[in-house]
């Protein structure tokens, strides 16, 4: 309205000054000033009845994901589920009244093999300056995460991170509190969710295993196979076997027999079994998240192995416990035994209920992307009414109080800790091992033995 | 247990071969149309989820899958020469126009099949002992079926009339034009030759691989490594080149890093760029 009388009231002075010089200057403060109060009238319209204020009742999450990638569809398939939920409950209750949650996703690509940081930061950064979003909800790839991490305190947005495997940025809420305390962790990796005591506590295990029964492999010998990602530097170690990790093990009685990173290009892995082979190891510890590992668990299982025998694969493989990874190896799975695992176990009175219902509306048993994403949007649901604003340091003191029973277990959260802790229940304390085309429970912190073991064959 | 020298052999030979194969068809298409064909790579990708439609989606049996595989490709290769390539005169339109297929094609993956790793089941499971060393059924059967393609594409190229038109166009289009010779039927049949090449290769390596929207990049990564080792348009260079390449690959996989063995094929085309531009054989298509 106020373009149009602006764009008439021109006209009629370029009219005018095409008819009269003399009349011309007057016509023309005439036709300003005019132009100037419709402005200011409609700013104090705006102002007083704000027509988009509707609009912004609602609390956009960002979701920063590999949205083409079976982590990031099942993560936002989740994270689609609780907003139905939590505002088909009423919404999210703020100070100045009731909000609701809306999605805005952007694809980070990030299991791409190349890992295109420029993409994942770009992707970030859409998230906020086009869309709006307000708080974000994601992140798989540590190499991603760091590096948007570093723009958390310049946007002063909260970031829920879902995935990345990594205690680097937990770290850095420590070092330098100020600049990336709007980051909260929801996947292991930090320094009281590590993998890494888990999995000495499961090859310890696995060894008292073998010594007894002589159809298993000599697990005193163990093999590494990384994949060269930055998640994988704390555990394998550069190079790779020089880590504490390694250290912990030798003392434990362990020989590593071989231990190699490999490109997350990699397409044929025949000869890092030929070289495998040739020290005849019991395990083999495995550090993947990408599609190489498909191929390496198909080659494993069709690998001849005689005259040793077969090596148990295991290890951190962000994909191998994901449900789909059965039929993409097409069975060659088998055996396979990976962390972390949606094992179906009733860790929470949540756990169980939330699996069958994934199941049941999209057909495929949800990953942790998926468990983590949906437990990060109840998380940030209910620091949002403590906090009563969606205002980022007003939100990250709110989350800081969290002490939250989700679907994956107890989350806790303080100023000085900003991630998950494995010493309470927690669905990735459990190994799962796949068997005719489900993940069972093999082994779990605080079994004093491991069950349900298939040896492969 | 096998000694590393026998795993190097024959794995370095199952490279080598499937190698070669694939940058024969790069290297034809350089020598004869005189066309830099940076969407080459995205030519196998192509390959590769057109046999996981057919053969997972569709569920068609194997040799329906690779009649239509070889097919398509070569149908592709022709409509490819005469509707883009046949116009580009200078070098760097050829390179930016074919690199922008390249990404649109990609991109038009993405759309209908997702970044979703997919996975082609082995059409030849398990593994055989030979000297110790376990080899795949799967590379042995593409290697096998590599080499005999590698004859069949010699003996076109050496022994049959089209492949002494096409040495002829590769030599002097002008000269060729006289004789009685169609350039353009040429470089159109060579185009088509080139992407089915490229189709067989997808054919022979996806299924012990899984397939991504970026699997080619690397492939034409290295059909540039071979073609300036080999020389460019040189089909005995070219293979050649691929069994250094595959060796070099092997060796320093075997013997130094994993991490470095694709820095061997960069290191090899700076080497010749600098030392030899001909390529180390310095001929052409003859």
């Amino acid at each position: 309205m106020v373009i149009l009388i602006s764009w008439r009231l021109l006209n009629s002075v370029a009219m005018a000054t095409a008819s009269s010089q003399k009349g011309s200057r007057r016509v023309l403060y005439i036709a300003i000033s005019v132009v100037v109060v419709v402005a200011l009238i409609a700013a104090a319209v705006l102002v007083v009845y704000n027509p988009f204020q509707q609009q912004q009742k609602e609390i956009i999450v960002g979701l920063s994901l590999p949205l083409t990638n079976p982590v990031g569809i099942h993560a936002r398939k989740a994270a689609e589920m609780a907003v139905e939920e939590i505002n088909a409950a009423g919404g999210v209750r703020l100070k100045d009244g009731v909000y609701k949650l809306r999605l805005v996703a952007e694809d980070t690509n990030e299991m791409d093999p190349l890992i295109p940081v420029d993409q994942g930061v770009a992707a970030f950064k859409r998230l906020i300056e086009v869309h709006g979003a307000q708080v974000i909800v994601g992140g798989v790839r540590t190499d991603i995460v760091v590096a948007q991490t570093q723009l958390l305190s310049q946007y002063k947005i909260v970031y829920l991170d879902i995935e990345s495997n990594q205690g680097i940025v937990e770290a850095k809420v420590k070092e330098d509190y100020e600049n990336y305390k709007y980051y909260f962790h929801f996947f292991g990796g930090g320094p009281k969710s590590s993998a890494g005591p888990l999995i000495i506590g499961f090859l310890q295990k696995l060894k008292e295993l073998s010594a007894k029964d002589p159809n298993m492999p000599d697990v005193s010998k163990v093999a590494l196979l990384a994949e060269n990602a930055l998640w994988t530097v704390g555990l394998a170690g550069r190079p790779a076997g020089n880590s504490t990790f390694f250290k912990r093990l030798a003392d434990l009685g362990f020989k590593l027999v071989y231990a190699e990173l490999y490109p997350t290009t990699e397409t044929d892995f025949s000869s890092y079994l030929a070289k495998m082979k040739a020290q005849c190891p019991g395990v083999v510890v495995f550090l993947f998240s990408g599609p190489p590992g498909i191929i390496f668990t198909k080659q494993w299982q069709d690998y001849n192995w005689a005259p040793c025998k077969k090596p148990i694969v295991f290890g951190p493989g962000l994909l191998g416990g994901f449900s789909w990874f059965w039929d993409q190896t097409g069975g060659k799975a088998q055996g396979t035994i990976w962390w972390p695992s949606t094992v179906r176990v009733s860790v929470t009175p949540k756990t169980v209920q939330f699996i069958d219902k994934f199941k049941q509306r999209y057909g495929e048993t949800p990953n942790t992307a998926a468990i983590d994403a949906y437990d990060a949007i109840y998380v940030l649901k209910e620091a949002l009414e403590r906090a009563g604003t969606w205002q980022a340091d007003e939100l990250v003191k709110a989350l800081e109080q969290t002490d939250y029973v989700g679907v994956m277990g107890r989350i806790k959260f303080s100023r000085d800790h900003h991630g998950l802790d494995f010493t309470y229940e927690n669905i990735y304390r459990y190994f799962g091992q796949w068997q005719n085309g489900e993940l069972v429970p093999v082994w779990e912190k605080d079994w004093p033995e491991i069950k349900n073991l298939l040896i492969p064959s | 247990m096998a000694e590393p020298v026998l795993v190097i052999f024959f794995y370095g030979l199952i490279t080598s071969l499937i190698f070669a194969l694939y940058s024969v068809g790069f290297s034809l298409v350089f020598g004869v149309a005189r066309v830099i064909d940076a969407a080459y790579g995205i030519w196998y990708t192509t390959a590769a989820y057109l046999i996981y439609a057919l053969a997972t989606r569709f569920l068609l049996p194997l040799p329906a899958v690779i009649v239509l595989v070889v097919a398509s490709m070569a149908a592709l290769g022709i409509s490819y020469y005469s509707i883009l390539v046949r116009g580009l005169k200078e070098r760097i339109e050829m390179i930016m126009t074919t690199f922008l297929v390249a990404l649109m094609v990609q991109y038009l993956i993405v759309a209908i099949f997702t970044n979703f790793p997919w996975s082609i089941p082995a059409l030849f499971p398990g593994s055989t002992q030979a000297f110790g060393v376990s080899l795949f059924n799967q590379q042995v059967a593409a290697a096998v079926t590599a080499f005999l393609l590698l004859l069949v594409l010699w003996y076109i190229v050496y022994r049959t009339k089209i492949g002494l038109a096409i040495r002829a166009v590769a030599q002097d289009r002008e000269a060729a034009l006289l004789m009685g010779i169609d350039p353009d039927r040429v470089m159109a049949f060579t185009l088509a030759l080139s992407c089915t090449l490229a189709g067989t290769a997808a054919l022979l390596q996806a299924p012990n691989s899984v397939i991504s929207p970026v699997m080619g990049w690397p492939m034409l990564t290295l059909a540039f490594a071979v073609v300036v080792l080999g020389g460019m348009g040189d089909f005995f260079g070219a293979i050649l080149a691929s069994f250094i390449i595959g060796y070099s690959h092997q060796l320093i996989t075997n013997l130094v890093n994993p991490l470095y063995s694709m820095a061997a094929a960069f290191v090899a085309i700076l080497l010749v760029l600098w030392l030899r531009p001909r390529g180390v054989f310095g001929r052409s298509l003859e």
